[in-house]
This record gives structure tokens, sequence and C-alpha cells, in this order.
């Protein structure tokens, strides 16, 4: 029995030895975010703000917040808005430090509020370690390994791709996934894979009652607690073109809905054809910080202007 | 439940220490309480299944007590043919039926007759096909009087239903197992010790090389039309380890599980890819399935006692009924049949019995001779696999004819691709080398004389091994299927 419980313990310690040994911001995408501390403001959306929005150039303080800015955005096949990520923000926020000093930037978009009627799972991200995680503040994050596919691989791949220098990717302490430029000729043809996958994604996709009941709960849950902001992220034009007509819609509605909550509607579609993107979706990491200053700006003269006219 | 599980873990947690610390004094309740935990685990899938185990299990102890009274042969047979028929009878029509009668269906369309609605569509209840072989080699083995029938329900549903290898074997003789059965011995950690090691060695054969190995073999078989002669080539060596893997895993489980309770299963894999030639594939592979042919069909038949021609009929036979029980697609006969053509020539020239004795028996390595030997013994099954693997012959045959077509190995995959290859490759080469070393001893992780700081060592490697490639989204054992 003892042996069995001596072994049982060295397993672990073994285990979360590995966990925090292997996982790091270069071979996993997400692993940071989900052994951070829990925090007092985020980002939340899809990889659009993953990458799109840096917290370092947020400036929080200034917008009143009492804590900076968390990156705590993921991908669209983990954080569309619903129960998964529900649960998930929940476990991830801090009580600030004081009263309604919070500060939330909630990345929106048509698919993010979308299931593909495809799918079998009407939500598979439940499936996925967001629906399954105990925790999303402790590190080690032993239970995240479980629910990690191909870690092996990628931990190997990126680990060599480290030290040779030629990482394309790194996930900062603070949640922003950075992800290198590519070469200019790899643009359009990117954009151009992306605009197909985005048509046949909106030819099976619906607007989801279910996943805009989340997001109004979400927004419900963290405006108690400081100030909310929708963002919707600029895009490629001919990507927005897209999900306009999949979504005509979709601005109206989240006026509507920021008014509702007392939140700011911040629509940076007038930045599309000045960005650079990756792929049409993904801001360019130099973009990236850019968009996030003039979001910074965009919300400081907002809430100067409210507050002078109160 | 599923082994790789965490419902499993539990359950074996719970069992164990309620088998050791409260039922292990008592011959009678310890049966009873492994009858209860071996119907509460084969009831987990679905609990009507556990109807048709206790029907079946009812009629062989009933059958058996009868061959026990009985002395007349004709009234003996036909008591014996009543737990063939309900053994069988249960397993054509869960299994064949639909599978005859598609056939047939498509026999008649093709003379213009329509025939529909004739199938029954039944599910196929987990482990019918080891459970019904088990439970007839008790009742056959009652009637040779080779066995004395047991007169206890509770020892002989115990025995039956043993969770540790109801769902996927090994397929246990009465002679071995039910003895078990009627004696208590006391703990043995070393035997328990011993458990837990082949536990670990089979969970890092099945989840972390047959389910990686899986993955690549899954996505070549799918969509083999596009797949460059190398990729099918890949494909097939990869589904060959993951089906090592997957199942000599799950008997390495099984085995290790029965050893935590103080029993000893019957060895089922002995380490069948260092074969030198096809018979002595079969006589590494799949032991008790194996065994089983031989002891109640080929010998019966006649075996080798018969002259030439016979016996290859008799070795056909056994192959062919070997394929079918593994399912019902002609892709398993089809296999059953190839091992068979493979095995003939050995057989009729007298050389079937040829290496017996572990290869390189004493050395470190094999010679090149044998080496030459293991490769092509290799070749030829994975070259079995692939109509094992596939979903018809005719897809098995675009198979082998897309490695061999024209232009098939004129462009290579990706290098990302390879380099996953490689990543798999390296597992399935840890594996092979691992039980290269043990191959004289029971299974990988036998390490019994090995310094302690060592063993450690390797169980820390393994859990290493598991933290970075095991497989956790809980992928089924391929022979549950069966």
């Amino acid at each position: 029995m003892l042996r069995c419980a001596a072994f049982t313990a060295l397993s672990a310690c073994v285990w979360a030895a590995s966990t925090r040994l292997f996982f790091n911001g270069y071979t996993d995408d997400y692993y940071v975010r989900v052994a951070s501390p829990r925090q007092a403001g985020l980002i939340l959306g899809t990889s659009r703000a993953a990458q799109g929005l840096v917290p370092a150039e947020i400036d929080a303080r200034a917008l009143g917040a009492s804590a900076p800015l968390y990156n705590f955005a993921f991908a669209s096949s983990l954080t569309r808005y619903g129960r998964a990520y529900f649960e998930a923000i929940e476990r991830k926020l801090a009580e600030p430090m004081a009263a309604r000093t919070g500060l939330f930037l909630l990345e929106v978009s048509p698919l993010a509020i979308s299931v593909d009627t495809t799918d079998a799972k009407e939500f598979p991200e439940q499936q996925t370690f967001m629906g399954k995680l105990g925790s999303f503040s402790a590190d080690p994050n032993v239970e995240y390994p479980f629910y990690a596919a191909r870690r092996g691989y990628d931990i190997i791949d990126r680990s060599v791709r480290q030290w040779r220098g030629t990482a394309r990717l790194f996930l900062h302490d603070d949640g922003w996934l950075e992800v290198k430029p590519m070469a200019d000729a790899s643009i359009e043809p990117n954009i151009q894979q992306k605009l197909i996958d985005y048509a046949r994604a909106f030819s099976v996709s619906r607007s989801s009652a279910e996943r805009s009941e989340y997001l109004e709960r979400t927004i419900a849950r963290l405006a108690p607690r400081g100030r909310v902001a929708l963002v919707v992220m600029p895009i490629d034009p001919r990507l927005r073109a897209l999900e306009r007509g999949y979504m005509p819609d979709f601005d109206g509605r989240m006026q509507a809905l920021a008014r509702r909550f007392g939140a700011n509607y911040l629509d940076l579609s007038d930045l599309d054809a000045r960005v650079v993107t990756n792929d049409g979706n993904h801001l360019r990491q130099d973009w990236a910080r850019t968009v996030s200053r003039e979001v910074s700006a965009r919300l400081g003269r907002a809430w100067a202007a409210a507050a002078a006219t109160r | 439940m599923l082994f790789n599980s965490v419902e499993f873990v539990v359950f074996l947690g719970g069992v164990f220490a309620l088998y050791w610390l409260v039922f292990s004094r008592d011959l009678w309740w310890r049966n009873l309480f492994l009858w209860a935990a071996s119907y509460l685990f084969y009831g987990w899938w679905d609990w009507r299944y556990l109807l048709l185990l206790a029907a079946t299990s009812s009629v062989d102890f009933w059958v058996a007590l009868q061959l026990g009274r009985v002395d007349d042969p004709r009234r003996r047979r036909r008591i014996l043919m009543l737990s063939l028929a309900g053994n069988l009878g249960v397993l054509a029509t869960f299994k064949y039926f639909d599978f005859f009668v598609g056939s047939l269906e498509a026999a008649l369309a093709g003379l213009g007759v329509e025939a529909k609605g004739l199938r029954l569509h039944l599910v196929l209840p987990v482990g019918l096909s080891f459970y019904t072989f088990q439970a007839l080699s008790y009742t056959i083995d009652v009637y040779r009087r080779e066995l004395e029938p047991s007169r206890d329900p509770v020892r002989f549903f115990a025995f039956v239903s043993f969770f540790p290898q109801l769902v996927a074997g090994p397929i246990e003789r009465a002679r071995n197992l039910l003895p078990q059965f009627g004696t208590i011995a006391p703990f043995d950690a070393d035997l328990a010790r011993d458990g837990g090691r082949q536990m670990l060695w089979g969970f890092f054969k099945k989840m972390v090389v047959a389910d990686n190995a899986a993955r690549i073999a899954d996505a070549v078989f799918s969509g083999y039309a596009e797949r460059s002669g190398a990729e099918l080539v890949v494909g097939a060596v990869f589904f060959a380890f993951q089906i090592y893997g997957d199942f000599s895993g799950y008997s390495d489980i099984a085995m290790g599980t029965a050893k935590l309770f103080g029993f000893r299963l019957s060895l089922n894999f002995r380490y069948p890819y260092f074969s030198r030639d096809i018979a002595e594939f079969w006589r590494r592979w799949h032991i008790s399935l194996t065994t089983w042919f031989r002891d109640y069909v080929y010998i019966p038949l006649g075996g080798s006692r018969t002259g030439r021609g016979q016996s290859a009929r008799n070795v056909l036979i056994v192959f062919l009924l070997s394929g079918l029980w593994h399912g019902a697609n002609w892709t398993y006969v089809v296999w059953g049949a190839l091992n068979g053509l493979f095995f003939l020539p050995l057989l009729l020239r007298g050389q079937n019995r040829r290496h017996l004795a572990p290869v390189a028996a004493g050395h470190w390595l094999p010679s090149t001779g044998d080496l030459a030997r293991i490769l092509v013994t290799f070749a030829a099954v994975t070259l079995t696999w692939i109509f094992f693997r596939s979903a018809s012959v005719g897809d098995a045959l675009a198979y082998l004819g897309g490695i061999v077509r024209a232009g098939a190995w004129s462009h290579w995959p990706a290098k990302a691709i390879i380099n996953s290859w490689g990543l798999t490759g390296a597992l399935v080469g840890v594996m092979l080398a691992v039980e290269w070393v043990q191959r004289e001893r029971e299974h990988g992780l036998d390490l019994a004389g090995v310094p302690t700081a060592l063993r450690w060592g390797v169980y820390q490697a393994l859990v290493v091994a598991f933290f970075l490639f095991a497989v956790f989204e809980g992928e089924g054992f391929i022979y549950f299927q069966f």
C-alpha cells in the first residue's frame, strides 16, 4: 500500500513538473491563459481578439480600471459565446481591487453567436478543455494536458523552432498571442483561402439564440464589475462583406445590446481598408498594437465625453 | 466501461479495496462479489446485455450438470448440442444474420430479384464472441470428460463473467481459470506489483503507441485513393502496430488486472512481430483463439493425423472460421484465407514447427537471416492486415493497387507529415525495443530482479511518455467490435 501511494505521489509530481516544463508560450497556444492567476479585467472573444488586442497597448488604468487587461480570447472553435465560455470566464474572474473598476472588452462577430448546422454537437466546445477544465488559474494546470491533443508533437516541433529562432507563435504572459508576420507573398493566398472557408462556414451556419443569450449573460455578469465594451475588430473588407451578407442585422443587434447594459459599442470596421492582416481575419502583429492603441484612445474619448455630459 | 477511462480507474480501485478488505476471506462471498462486480462492469455499456450473458451462462451451467449425470453417448451429444445451439445460435443471430442476409440480398439483386426488409438490425453485444467461446470450451471439456462440471452456480457465473477478460479476452479455458475460483489465495504483493507493471505496459501500448498509430492509419485508409504509394505503405504498417498495440495492450491490462486479485490468465501474445515465419506468428498472436480453434475444430476434424490434403483442408477451414469469427464482412474471410494460404506451404513441407525457441535466444541481436525472416513475415502479415482494416474487399484491392500503380511513388508527403510519421515511428520503435529486450519474459515490464532505482526510473519515464503522447480522448479497443 505504501509503495502504491509512493508511486502515485511520485507520478503526480512528475506529471506536474512535466506540465511546468513542457508547456509555455512557445509550445502551446492556450496553456498560459489557463495557468495564470484570476484577472480583474479581461479581453474576450475569438482568435481575432486573441491576436488582435494587445493588453500592453491598452492603458487600462487611464480608462479607470484598477488592474491591467488580460487577453482571455482563444479561437472560434473554443470561445464562441456559450455555456462553456461563460463558465470559464466565471472561473477566471477576480474581484477588482475597488468596486466597479474592472474593464472588459468583448470582441463580437457574427460567427461568435452562430452554430454550425452540420455539426452533430451544437456546442462542440463543451467537449474541449474549455468545457471540461475545473480551473483556469491553476499553476501548473495539471488537468490541461488531458485535453490537449497532439501536445507531444507540438511541444517537440515548437521547441525545436524556438531553439532555432524560427518560432512563429508566442503566447505572452498577458494572454496576447503574437504571430510573426508572414511573407507578403503569402498574405493574398491566405486571404483567398479564408474567404473560401468563411463562405463555406456561413453557408452552413445560423444565428444561435442560445449563444446570443450567453453573450447577454456575459455582459450582465461583467457590467456590475466595471466598464464593458463590445468591440468589432477590423478585418479584410471582402470578409466584412461576407459577414454583412450572412447577418445583415448584426450591427443593429450589438448596438441595442450595448445600450441595454450601458456598455460601449466600438465598431472598428472603419479601419478595414487600412489594416494589414495575415489572412484577412487576424491582424498582423504591428497592426494589432496599432489597433489596440486606437481602442484605448476611442474608449478614452467616449468615456470622457460621457462623463462630461453627466 | 473502457479500461482507459476514469470510470474504470474508480471502479477498479473500489473493487480492489472491497475485495481484499472485505470479501477475500470467504470463497462463496468472494465469488459472489466478483460476479456482481463483473456484471456491473459489463452492464455499464448497456444493462440489457446482462440478460443475454445471464441466459447463455444459465444454459451452459445446466448443460454441464446434465453431462455430469448422463452416461448415454447419444443423450450426451444431444445435451451438448443445446450448449452449441445456444451459444452459436446467439452468436449467429447477433453477429452474422444481417451479414448473410445482406449477401443474399445482393446476390438476388444481381438476378433481378428484390428482397428487402429481412435484416434484424441487431446491435452486437460487447464481448459476445469471447464469452460464448469461453463458455463453449467449458461445456465441450465437460462433454469430453476432461473436466468435472461445476455444481456451484456462483462460482461458474463468476468464471464466465470475470470482468478483466470478459469483453476482449483472453478466451480462458475452464480448466485454467475455473479452479482459481475454487480457491482463495492470500494477497500476493509480488504478483500484484507485477500485475500493476503489466497494466502500465498495456496502457502504454494502447494509449501511446496504438492510438497515435491509429491517427495515421485512419487518415490514410479513409482517403487512400488520394495517397501516394509511400503513404499507403506507411498507413498499412502503422495499422499493423495499431492493432498489435491495441489488442496486446488490452490483453496485458486484462492479465495485469487479474493479477491484482490473485488470478492468472493465459498468455495471449508472445511478441508475434518477432516471428520468423507465419506458423510461428500464429503461435504467438491471439494465442487463446488459435488454440481454441486447434482444440475444438482442427483436431476434431482430424488435425494433421489425416493425409496432406485433408490436413490442408482442415487448416484452411480453421483460418476461414477464424476470419469469420472476427466479424461479419468478407474482408475478414479473405484475411483468414490469406493467412491460411501463407501457412499451407509450411504445413505441406513439414516446416510449420521450425521456430519453437525465442528468436536470438541468448543473443542481443538476431542473425541476418533471422532478421530477414522477421521482416518478410511482418510484410506478409501487414499485407493481410490491409484486408482486415478495409471496409470492403474492393477497397482493400484498390488500396493494394494504389501501392503499385504507375506514378504512385513519384511524390512524397509534406515535411510536416513525415515528421509526424517519424515521431509515431519512434514510439513504435520504443515499444519494439523494450519487447525485444524482454522477449523471453512474460511482458514488456516484467522487471523482476531489476534494481529498484532503475525500475522506478522506467516507471516515471513512462509517465512522461504518457504526458507527452498518450491519447486521452477515450478511443475504444478494436477487438470490442468482435
